[in-house]
């Protein structure tokens, strides 16, 4: 996936600049591209943010166990992010030299979190180090507990470095070896090079990507859900006013409370990191490979990612493991019956999962590359204020949109409220802007197809359309389309709110099944979903898909 | 240059004092030749071309010299010490690469200091070089700059001063002018050229364009396929290519088959079609030593007379000249280039002083000069 937007400067054509208003296929457009986006963002944020009586926002202010609450979630989000951006940092390093030995172990190994619910990091170290742990208890006969910060930060930095990799990777990729060689022939050590050249130049991509990290560390639900324990975070804590003491304006508070410090990483990405990228100005001419790294540095730093990556693997194979061990921590027989359990009584929630997630993935295609292609091609005042709109729900944190849907689609016209279309919806806005953002880079690449065969002499308007224009935009429609859809599988934090007793979805059971302590049944559903999501991305790729995860 | 006499001015610079020395230098990249066999002994002081078509083993060459590829055999001496196992940092030459590699987060000051702070140079000294440094390049009232905030030849400057600031034995410079247009290109190399020589500081230069490496070099090695085809200055290079690449590769020229018929010692006759003619023996480079052989005959554009047939009278030496048809010309501004038919084969010609007779057309007598032409073996 393309992580960075490619944005059109508005004004290339200032003479084409029109009124939006004069013109009607540009008033069509707009309304194609924006009367959705208002339904659908702007009328449920403004809900969540306006339903809030005074009183409420004083509870929160004056009582100390809400502040902590924000405290707390700014903590542990922090110190995820630090770990978990320097962990992402190594990888996507080593993996970008080309002497780094075990690469395709690591990439599977950083790849596997990202098609899995972030919550299985939990799960799986409650089934380690837990009280009833296989590696604290069981090997170790120890009796601790991993319910709290510290075992809420070890959940995050495994759920979330993959994500930093993932950006990292493509930052490190980008910058230019021969700075590195003009560094050695000036006489630089290879640890002078990666401190004064390789670091300072990443500067940028490591902000964009700590700051990525931040924000999905900051809305996580799942694992605070699942590990957190009495250290409560902000999208706990609406989640139990909302739905635990129905306390809808409480909740709306601290939502509102949660998406403040998200928008606010959010600006700040796009306005100020994301413009300080270092763009190697390049010439033609034979680059040289990446320089390789010393011996001594990558021992090290093949000692650290085996170690971090063995742990990966150890989630998955406990996870697995928990999902056929009869009683996990006092019976260790294998069965079946987890299995069982799992398909007879909770299979239509997979079906659920699927289902939606399919039909969220088909829309948000549909209106990625309608909403791409309106805003890219045609100039009019107040452009850049759409294109904004349409990647603002990368900011709005998933218990916001949970909230704020049920505030918004609670009457007539707009009852939604315990259909599938209100889980639908809420899986597509949070991938629209990913797929604006990736149909977006499809057309620019169009464009510079089409200079290229104007220079060449050319081919025609059809010949175009169809050896070009068509086949990108397919590229960008089908991967938006299955990255929409496993994110959908992986997703809980807004469905939380959502789902009612027939439209309940994979996570929100097996979260469910954890909170009472069925560990075997919710490992084996995590596995089930596991397996769905990663016959996916391998079919995909099978089939000649494009590269759903670059590292 | 301005030539007075048939004499090449590079004479002056070579001392006959060997400062690079590269011997039997191979490079092999899995299946590919990158380099075979490589022998070129490079003068102290001198300016050095590397010429050649693209992918023949120039920027092998420099990169093995700089230390950034290793040799797969052969050896590079400088000032006689083998450089075999020494890192890039070791050596005493520095490299200004194609694309500059300027360090985008730092400014001009900070990249031109950059080697000398990396050798713990004291920083008064520091600040004392690299402002000496930037004065020499004029770059002084863009010291605080970011890269990108310079042209491309601002920034071409700061990598040139980048590398001098280290008072490096060898300058090694890959195509830094290609990144510049056409007329920015011709300003920089005479810049360039100037430097070195106030410098006098040994310059190894790759390029693939044969005029920059005329203006530039007192000495050529022409490169192709890995292999060293002719090394000498540009004068000998021009007017006596060692074989038919570099007749083709320097300058503008025409190849026309022959057939000779007649070697004396002094002379040997060549029959085109039914034409015949005569050139000095010294014209033959190599290989030729039978009549009745096939050979190729390389003219120079600007060696050739052309008048129209009807001017063409006896007392010119018929035994220097061509009979054709002009096929197709083009007015260049200071001289016109003609394409002439002589017997089915093309020849091209250009007439310097166009004002003279206008543009000719139909049938018309070229004259061949005394030297600007070489005979080379036929190819298949
Ligand atoms: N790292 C490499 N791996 C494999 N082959 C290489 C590598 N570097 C160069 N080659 C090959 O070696 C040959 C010589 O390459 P080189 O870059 O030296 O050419 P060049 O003369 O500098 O060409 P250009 O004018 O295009 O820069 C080419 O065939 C090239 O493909
Ligand atoms: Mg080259």
């Amino acid at each position: 996936m393309p992580t960075r937007s490619i944005e059109r400067d508005g004004g290339r054509r200032p003479s084409q600049l029109l009124s939006p208003f004069k013109d009607p296929t540009t008033i069509t457009a707009i309304i194609i591209v924006v009367v959705p986006i208002l339904i659908i963002v702007l009328y449920p944020a403004a809900s969540v943010i306006l339903r809030p009586a005074a009183a409420d926002w004083n509870t929160f202010f004056t009582r100390p166990r809400y502040l902590g609450v924000l405290r707390n979630s700014l903590t542990i989000s922090a110190l995820s992010t630090v770990s978990a951006t320097t962990i992402g940092f190594c990888f996507a390093y080593a993996l970008s030299r080309p002497n780094f030995p075990g690469k395709f172990f690591f990439r599977i190994t950083s790849i596997l979190p990202l098609v899995s619910p972030p919550f299985v990091a939990g799960l799986a170290l409650i089934l380690l180090l837990g009280r009833r742990g296989i590696i604290t208890h069981s090997i170790l006969g120890l009796d601790i507990s991993m319910y709290g910060w510290h075992g809420l930060w070890l959940a995050q930095t495994f759920a979330y470095y993959p994500i930093a990799a993932m950006t990292l990777s493509g930052v490190l990729k980008s910058l230019n070896p021969t700075l590195e060689y003009a560094a050695q022939d000036l006489g630089q050590s290879r640890w002078g090079i990666f401190r004064t050249v390789v670091l300072p130049m990443s500067v940028p991509g490591i902000a964009s990507a700590a700051l990525l990290v931040l924000m999905l560390s900051l809305s996580d639900f799942g694992n605070p859900m699942v590990i957190g324990g009495p250290f409560r975070v902000m999208a706990v804590e609406a989640y139990m006013q909302v739905v635990g003491m129905q306390n809808l304006g409480m909740g709306a508070v601290v939502s509102v409370m949660l998406l403040l410090p998200s928008l606010a990483f959010f600006l700040l990405q796009r306005y100020y990191v994301g413009r300080r990228q270092y763009t190697s100005v390049t010439g033609k001419g034979g680059r040289l490979d990446p320089m390789p790294i010393p011996p001594a540095a990558k021992w090290i730093l093949f000692a650290v990612l085996t170690a971090i990556s063995l742990f990966v693997v150890a989630i998955f194979v406990v996870i697995v493991w928990g999902a056929f061990a009869r009683t996990w921590g006092f019976d260790w027989s294998l069965t079946f019956r987890n299995f069982e359990f799992t398909l007879l009584a909770r299979l239509g929630h997979i079906w659920n999962s699927v289902r939606f997630s399919l039909m969220a993935g088909i829309g948000t295609a549909i209106f990625s590359v309608i909403a791409a292609y309106v805003l890219y091609r045609r100039q009019f005042t107040g452009k850049r204020a759409f294109d904004f709109l349409v990647v603002l729900p990368a900011a709005l944190p998933g218990t916001l949109v949970g909230i704020a849907f049920i505030f918004a689609f609670n009457r007539p016209p707009l009852l939604l409220t315990g259909t599938a279309t209100i889980i639908v919806l809420s899986m597509a806005v949070r991938n629209v802007p990913i797929g604006y953002r990736t149909a977006l880079s499809g057309l620019h690449q169009i464009d510079k197809s089409i200079e290229e065969s104007a220079a060449d002499g050319g081919a025609n308007t059809f010949q175009i359309l169809k050896d070009i224009t068509l086949p990108l935009l397919k590229t960008a429609f089908t991967v938006t389309l299955v990255y929409t859809f496993i994110r959908s599988m992986n997703t809980v934090s807004a469905v939380v709110f959502l789902v009612s007793a027939g439209t309940n979805v994979a996570t929100t059971s097996i979260l469910g099944l954890a909170e009472h302590g069925y560990w075997g049944e919710a490992a084996a559903m995590a596995t089930i979903l596991i397996a769905i999501t990663s016959s996916v991305v391998i079919l995909f790729r099978l089939i000649g898909g494009k590269r759903l995860f670059e590292l | 240059m301005l030539q007075e006499t048939a004499q090449p001015l590079a004479e002056t610079t070579t001392e006959g004092n060997a400062h690079v020395e590269l011997t039997r230098l191979v490079k092999h990249f899995e299946e590919v030749v990158a380099v075979d066999n490589l022998d070129l002994t490079i003068e102290r002081g001198s300016f050095t071309c590397l010429l050649g078509p693209s992918g023949c083993g120039k920027t092998t060459t420099l990169r093995m010299i700089s230390g950034f590829v290793e040799p797969t055999g052969g050896d590079i001496l400088i000032s006689g010490r083998s450089q075999r196992g020494v890192p890039p940092h070791k050596r005493k030459t520095s490299i200004v690469f194609q694309e500059y590699a300027l360090f985008p987060h730092m400014t001009v000051r900070q990249n031109v200091g950059y080697g000398l702070k990396v050798h713990h140079t004291p920083k008064a000294e520091r600040t004392e070089r690299v402002d000496r440094i930037l004065e020499f390049m004029g770059l002084t009232s863009m010291a605080n700059r970011l890269p990108s905030m310079l042209s491309g030849g601002q920034q071409q400057r700061v990598a040139l001063a980048r590398s001098l600031v280290m008072e490096p034995e060898v300058l090694l410079m890959d195509e830094p002018l290609s990144n510049l247009d056409a007329k920015l290109r011709v300003r920089v190399r005479t810049e360039l050229k100037e430097i070195q020589r106030r410098l006098g500081i040994t310059t190894i230069y790759v390029t693939h364009d044969q005029e920059e490496a005329l203006a530039m070099s007192d000495r050529i090695a022409v490169m192709d396929e890995g292999v060293l085809q002719q090394y000498g200055t540009p004068w000998e290079l021009y007017f006596n290519p060692n074989n038919r690449f570099v007749a083709d590769f320097i300058g503008a020229n025409a190849f026309v088959d022959v057939r000779i018929e007649e070697l004396t010692d002094s002379t040997v006759g060549l029959a085109i079609g039914s034409q015949s003619i005569e050139l000095p023996r010294a014209s033959i480079t190599a290989d030729i030593e039978n009549t009745g052989q096939a050979a190729s005959l390389s003219l120079r554009p600007e060696g050739i007379g052309i008048r129209p047939a009807a001017e063409h009278d006896d007392t010119a030496d018929e035994r220097r000249t061509l009979h054709g048809t002009v096929r197709m010309y083009q007015f260049l501004g200071a001289y016109v280039r003609y394409w002439v038919a002589v017997e089915e084969q093309e020849i091209i010609v250009d007439d310097h002083n166009p004002k003279r007779r206008g543009i000719l057309s139909g049938k018309v007598a070229l004259h061949l000069g005394e030297w600007e032409a070489q005979l080379f073996p036929a190819t298949g």
